[in-house]
């Protein structure tokens, strides 16, 4: 392999781990989201190291794309639940 | 700053411990495994090349999913479909979210309207790209379906139109589309899913294009927060 080949894979291994251990040990929910966004895009440019472009594409679409805006969509439903909760112990 | 929405109280003592332990054993019970693959993995790569002329399309990935083991392809529409019908059952009568409106955050409608076109454009690509190289109709059914979904989020799809009606007509087209090829393909060659000669293409863009429709259809619909099933009494629109 290639010195060129042989560092990027090395820089995307790296970038991966590095998202991944931020993401679990991060506090802040949006944060998070936006880290398993960004490790989805960097694990699908690992699929066409790979040379398995349909997995790559599939990867980019369904674990970045849709799967983050599902983990946002959740996230503000669950601000909302945690919200009305405070608001009924104000009330009671 | 912190989320409002935080992180519960973190698992400590015996149970951490525990699961502590249970995650370490899976780590590597897997990394063992890895470890241990045979040098050269038994494939079926070399006869899918081989026959790759017969399924009327050029793409490998394409001709497995959509001819070879089409069977599979079926089944797993049909699972889709099944795990949105449940979703649809949880949703009713779960009070629907506030749509978000315009005014308030203008962002999300300019970015929809930047990226949906943009968006569908390259899901049709996809779907014509998979008989010959990568794309597919899964790909470009996330595709569409995120498309869906930033439409959903800025506010542009009002409620009534993704209650019902073509959203759920989207859902199950693909089902339809695969079963009737089916059931045509047993009637014209004898066989479930075989397609007549010559003309195995035509079917396969035909199926992957209904596929591309239902995934995008049922991806935008777990997003749905109003009760997909409409009560009978709330309008002339009647589930079909």
């Amino acid at each position: 392999m290639s010195p060129a080949g042989w560092t990027l894979d090395v820089a995307l291994v790296t970038l991966i781990l590095g998202l991944a251990w931020r993401l679990l040990w991060t506090r802040n929910l949006f944060e998070a989201v936006v880290l398993f966004v960004a490790f989805g895009l960097t694990l699908s440019l690992a699929w066409v190291r790979l040379g398995a472009t349909d997995l790559a594409l599939a990867e980019a679409a369904v674990g970045a794309g849709l799967t983050g805006a599902l983990f946002m969509h959740a996230r503000q439903r669950l601000a909302e639940k945690l919200a009305e909760r405070a608001e009924e112990e104000v009330d009671g | 700053m912190r989320d409002p929405a935080v992180h519960g109280r973190p698992v400590r003592g015996v149970l951490g411990a525990l699961l502590a332990l249970a995650a370490a054993g899976l780590a590597g019970a897997i990394a063992s495994a890895i470890l241990t693959l045979p040098e050269r993995p038994a494939t079926l790569a070399g006869e899918v090349i081989a026959t790759l002329d017969r399924s009327g399309v050029e793409s490998p990935v394409t001709a497995v999913l959509l001819d070879f083991r089409a069977y599979d392809t079926l089944l797993e529409i049909a699972v889709l479909l099944a795990a949105v019908v449940a979703v649809w059952a949880l949703e009713r009568g779960a009070p629907p979210l506030p749509s978000p409106s315009e005014a308030a955050d203008p962002v999300p409608g300019a970015l929809a309207r930047l990226v949906v076109p943009l968006a569908v454009l390259s899901g049709v690509y996809l779907t014509w790209a998979g008989a010959y190289r990568a794309g597919g109709a899964f790909q470009a059914g996330a595709l569409v379906g995120g498309a869906l979904v930033l439409l959903l989020a800025a506010g542009i799809l009002p409620p009534r139109v993704r209650a019902v009606g073509r959203l759920r007509a989207a859902v199950v087209a693909a089902l339809a589309v695969f079963i009737a090829a089916a059931l045509a393909g047993l009637f014209a060659t004898g066989r479930l899913l075989d397609y007549p000669p010559g003309a195995a293409s035509r079917w396969i863009i035909a199926m992957e294009s209904a596929l591309a429709l239902s995934i995008a259809a049922i991806l935008a619909d777990l997003f749905v927060d109003v009760p997909a099933l409409a009560e009978p009494a709330a309008g002339p629109e009647d589930p079909r």
